[in-house]
């Protein structure tokens, strides 16, 4: 079995309050659900979708994170433009299972066998922002914090391995049908922080 | 004096009975036709890779799953394999693909040193640190969902993960869902992928039964999705079409000998309650023979299983003489007389069936020694049956004579047949058998391919077909076997082969390989690696660099170096010896003190060029088991050839002294031209002369001199004797002319050329004696 090991690195999340709030109200009503589809189809009709991207990696034997930043592009039929500027200049672009890596220039294709662990991240990057609440709900546990704003907070437990295995939670944040942000939190205190801008949209 | 007989007849068809019944269902079917060849003439290492790879892989099977609702497959899934599971039959159900190297898992942890693939080894001996850091850095500081704690400690480099991507590298069709599901797209249709490992041989026929009704059970949620396909490749399925094709033929030769029989019977002798009478020695002998091949072989080929039902046109034999014996007293009829003089001729048959059983095990097939410990026993027991029964249930008279209608037809048979080869003349007969020497001379063909003996289901070769285009999941037959002293030799060979043999990947002569060498490297590979880390990434500070720039704490870069400074050195010997008793493990064993290694080959393409590499290399051997086969079938058609024209010069040769030169050639003759026209006969239907003909010919000569000899010999213008040989032909023809309805081909050509040589054979049998006279 291909393990995801190195897969979506670790990440730890202080909760904070806000997050802590979340684990405490399971998607488990009509009213939840219907809330959570209203979230989702908001997500899915702003595809495509464009904006900078800024990744934190909280690693408890680190000093500091480390952070890379650069852009992304994401179409309605799923192909995604992974751009890091710093510290390196590397790209991706993802078109259904092919995923291309291009660094200074040169490009090679990566099979999901091969780096099982970045063909993950983007399976995971894509299913998010394709927001389909009847998928997620054989994968994971989902959880939705009550409205404040415009704002919400959701979270997604793997309910099995081998997922359940390397990643504890997802904390997503979003505003409207934009995602803010992503944590990725490992079984440990390790975590993976994604924050998403918007420049060309206003918001809401 | 013959009570005793009786008696021991009477113990043995009871004994074997009970063994047979108690052994019927641990039947172990095998449809693998080259099971049917002898192993002696390869090596004995080559006989334990080939069992080995056989093992391996004959208790896998995967299966893909797939629907128009992957989202609705997906969540039916864990259902279908908790269902799984139930079955004492499955000892593993997963999603995905195993991995041999999986084994191994606990060796690579935090060992990352000694572990290098030799991409990497090249990488660190030849690019500059400078070079080799800002690689290093890139990846680890641009990965999408960054490195964790353990990547950092115990693989910084990524050496460690590349290594174990080579050796547990999964197809790369392979792809997983968000859910973590592998599958593959077949033709842009997503397939789940299941893989099966049964707990129990895939020729079970109890593993089969089980197998079967749970996998009805199991994927019973998912069959009623729209668009929902299955495709199912491993020896089981194979081994489940086999099993029912040969209950199929088995019915069809079985049920059309006794219906066959039953109208006989029925015709001549107007009695019903001849017909169990007629069946017991038939039922008896059947299961007997079968628990007899079981007993002594471990399993029943599936060749040997439709032979044994073509015993029920020989054994039926056995009653028809006692039954026509008591016809023929009429009233006078007292069975312990009738026994008395029965017991000669039976006896003698059942010894001349034998022997002629026994002529087959000189073959030196495997498969043949089975047919005939299967029907040789059989007719023991049929034999045992009516001498140890018969009398007792047979011992009022039967009341009822040859009916007038009955008579006529035989009266008008005989003046036919008789008066059709008395216009044959020496001429005529002359300018025939020249005529067929040339015209099966002009279509002459010989073929020992085993892969156009044996038809698979087509319908299980289409999925394979696709599932194997996709997934190379299952090895080529051919494979490299590499030899050497110990160990570590061995892991040296298979390591300096590598790069010839990644050529040939790149080349396109194979898809893959899997090698040991893969997985484990040899103890002097490993010191070299740990040399190189230490020297490359420890001692250079390229390590402890990296470290600072990715800000790791002090406390934990002096813990993090210092364990990637002190490998732990693997001992290829107590490693291997471990791995080798694994039963799902192939690739590594010691035979006689010599270390042997397999190199399996995945979608091979050109098997000359490898073989041509292999013959240059020390150590190497290049085997092909189907080549090896088909070697093996010409020789063996060579050789029965031979065995056929000897026992014929044999056979003139006992004849002379009593009928003379002319005599003796007149005796010979129905058999041999019988056989000439059967042969030319399936010549011109487009067959190729097979070992199975010729094996084929050699039954119609034993038989065809039966009915010879009866000519020669008997008063054959009696009708009660006409009768008895016509019935005993009929019963053969309808046993083993049957065979040739046979999906397997080298049944169906045995049975066709028996089918026809049996009925010229008891056509031309008259021509022994001097017909004009």
């Amino acid at each position: 079995m291909i393990r995801f090991g190195v897969f979506l690195g670790g990440l730890f999340f202080s909760l904070g309050c806000a997050a802590q709030g979340v684990l405490d109200y399971p998607v488990n009503s009509d009213a939840q659900r219907d809330r959570l589809e209203s979230i989702a189809q908001a997500v899915r009709d702003s595809l495509p979708l464009g904006g900078d991207v800024r990744q934190e990696k909280h690693l408890s034997v680190l000093a500091e994170p480390i952070i890379g930043k650069g852009s992304f592009a994401l179409s309605a039929e799923g192909t995604i433009d992974w751009q890091l500027h710093e510290p390196f200049a590397v790209r991706y672009k993802v078109n259904g299972e092919k995923i291309v890596r291009l660094v200074d220039g040169e490009q090679e294709v990566i099979t999901p066998s091969a780096e099982p662990s970045v063909y993950g991240f983007f399976r995971m990057f894509e299913q998010l922002f394709a927001l389909k609440p009847e998928q997620l709900y054989s994968v994971f546990t989902l959880y939705l914090a009550p409205a404040a704003n415009n704002e919400w907070h959701m979270a997604l437990v793997p309910q099995k391995a081998p997922l359940a295995d390397v990643v504890d939670r997802l904390l997503v944040t979003g505003s409207g049908g934009l995602i803010t942000q992503v944590t990725i939190a490992e079984s440990d205190d390790d975590y993976t922080l994604l924050e998403f801008s918007y420049p060309d949209r206003e918001t809401r | 004096m013959l009570t005793p007989w009786v008696w021991c007849c009477r113990l043995l068809a009871t004994f074997m009975l009970l063994a047979g019944l108690w052994m019927l269902p641990r039947l172990e079917i095998n449809t693998d036709l080259l099971a049917l060849f002898p192993q002696q003439n390869h090596s004995a290492a080559e006989q334990q890779a080939e069992r080995q790879l056989s093992q391996s892989f004959a208790n896998q099977a995967l299966l893909l799953v797939g629907a128009d609702d992957n989202r609705a497959v997906v969540e039916r899934l864990p259902q279908v394999i908790t269902r799984l599971q139930d079955c004492p039959c499955i000892k593993t159900p997963q999603l995905g693909l195993g991995a041999e190297g999986d084994h191994f898992s606990d060796l690579y942890s935090d060992n990352a040193p000694i572990f290098l693939t030799d991409a990497w080894r090249q990488k660190l001996q030849n690019q500059s640190l400078e070079s080799l850091r800002r690689s290093t850095l890139r990846d680890v500081l641009t990965r999408p969902g960054g490195i964790n704690r353990d990547a950092l400690a115990n693989d910084p480099l990524q050496t460690l993960a590349a290594f174990k991507r080579r050796a547990l590298a999964a197809p790369e069709a392979l792809q997983i869902d968000g859910a973590g599901f592998p599958y593959i797209n077949l033709e842009q249709q997503k397939f789940y992928v299941l893989r099966i490992e049964l707990a129990a041989s895939p020729y079970s026929v109890a593993t089969q039964t089980q197998f079967a009704q749970v996998l009805a059970k199991a994927f019973a949620p998912l069959r009623d999705l729209s668009g929902y396909q299955r495709l199912d490749t491993g020896a089981i399925f194979y081994t489940l079409s086999g099993t029912a094709q040969a209950r199929a033929e088995v019915s069809t030769v079985g049920l059309g000998s006794a219906v066959g029989i039953v109208v006989l019977l029925l015709l001549v002798f107007r009695q019903l309650s001849v017909l169990p009478l007629a069946f017991a020695p038939i039922a008896a002998g059947v299961v007997a023979g079968l628990a007899m091949t079981q007993w002594v072989f471990g399993q029943v080929h599936i060749m040997a299983l439709v032979f044994g039902a073509a015993l029920v046109g020989v054994a039926i034999d056995y009653s028809l003489h006692f039954f026509s014996k008591r016809f023929a007293a009429g009233k006078r009829w007292r069975s312990d007389e009738g026994l008395r003089q029965l017991i000669a001729p039976l006896t003698l048959g059942v010894l001349s069936s034998g022997a002629g059983y026994l002529s087959f095990t000189a073959s030196g097939f495997p498969g043949f020694v089975q047919i005939a410990v299967l029907s040789g026993s059989g007719l023991v027991v049929a034999y045992a049956v009516v001498i140890g029964f018969y009398p007792k249930l047979l011992s009022r008279p039967a009341g009822f004579s040859l009916g007038p209608v009955l008579s006529k037809w035989i009266a008008q048979i005989s003046r036919l047949q008789l008066g059709l080869l008395s216009k044959l003349t020496a001429p005529a007969l002359t300018i025939v058998v020249v005529l067929l020497l040339g015209v099966g001379a002009s279509v002459w063909q010989v073929n020992d391919d085993i892969r156009q003996m044996q038809r698979a289901d087509p319908q299980l070769q289409a999925m394979d077909q696709r599932v194997r285009g996709a997934l190379a999941v299952q090895p080529a037959l051919p494979y490299l076997l590499v030899q050497a002293s110990s160990a570590e030799t061995l892991l040296q060979r298979l390591e300096a082969l590598q790069p010839q043999l990644d050529a040939g990947v790149q080349a396109g002569y194979m898809h893959s390989y899997r090698s040991l060498a893969k997985l484990l490297p040899s103890g002097e590979r490993q010191r070299r690696n740990a040399e190189i880390w230490q020297d490359r990434v420890i001692d250079s500070g390229l390590l402890a660099s990296m470290y600072e720039t990715l800000g790791v704490k002090s406390a934990a870069q002096s813990g993090f170096i210092a364990s990637l400074s002190s490998p732990v050195f693997i001992d290829v010997d107590a490693e291997l010896s471990r791995y080798a008793q694994l039963p799902s493990a192939p690739g590594y064993f010691v035979n006689r003190g010599k270390h042997y290694g397999v190199i399996s080959l995945y979608g091979l393409q050109d098997g000359a060029a490898l073989s041509a590499f292999a013959a240059t290399v020390p150590g190497v051997r290049w085997v092909d088991p189907v080549t090896r086969t088909n070697q093996l079938l010409r020789e063996y058609r060579e050789r029965a050839s031979v065995l056929l024209l000897g026992a014929y010069a044999v056979i003139l040769v006992l004849l002379w002294s009593r009928y003379g030169v002319r005599g003796a050639v007149r005796v010979v003759l129905p058999a041999a031209l019988a056989s000439g026209i059967a042969l030319t006969a399936v010549l011109f239907l487009g067959q190729a002369i097979s070992v199975f003909h010729i094996m084929a010919l050699l039954l119609v000569l034993g038989i065809g001199m039966d009915y010879a000899l009866f000519w020669r010999e008997s008063a054959a213008r009696s009708q009660a004797t006409f009768l008895a040989v016509g019935l005993s032909t009929a019963t053969t023809v309808l046993s083993f002319g049957l065979l040739s309805l046979s999906a397997t081909a080298a049944i169906h050509n045995f049975g066709l050329v028996v089918l026809v040589g049996i009925v010229l054979a008891f056509a031309l049998a008259p021509w022994a004696q001097k017909i004009r006279e």
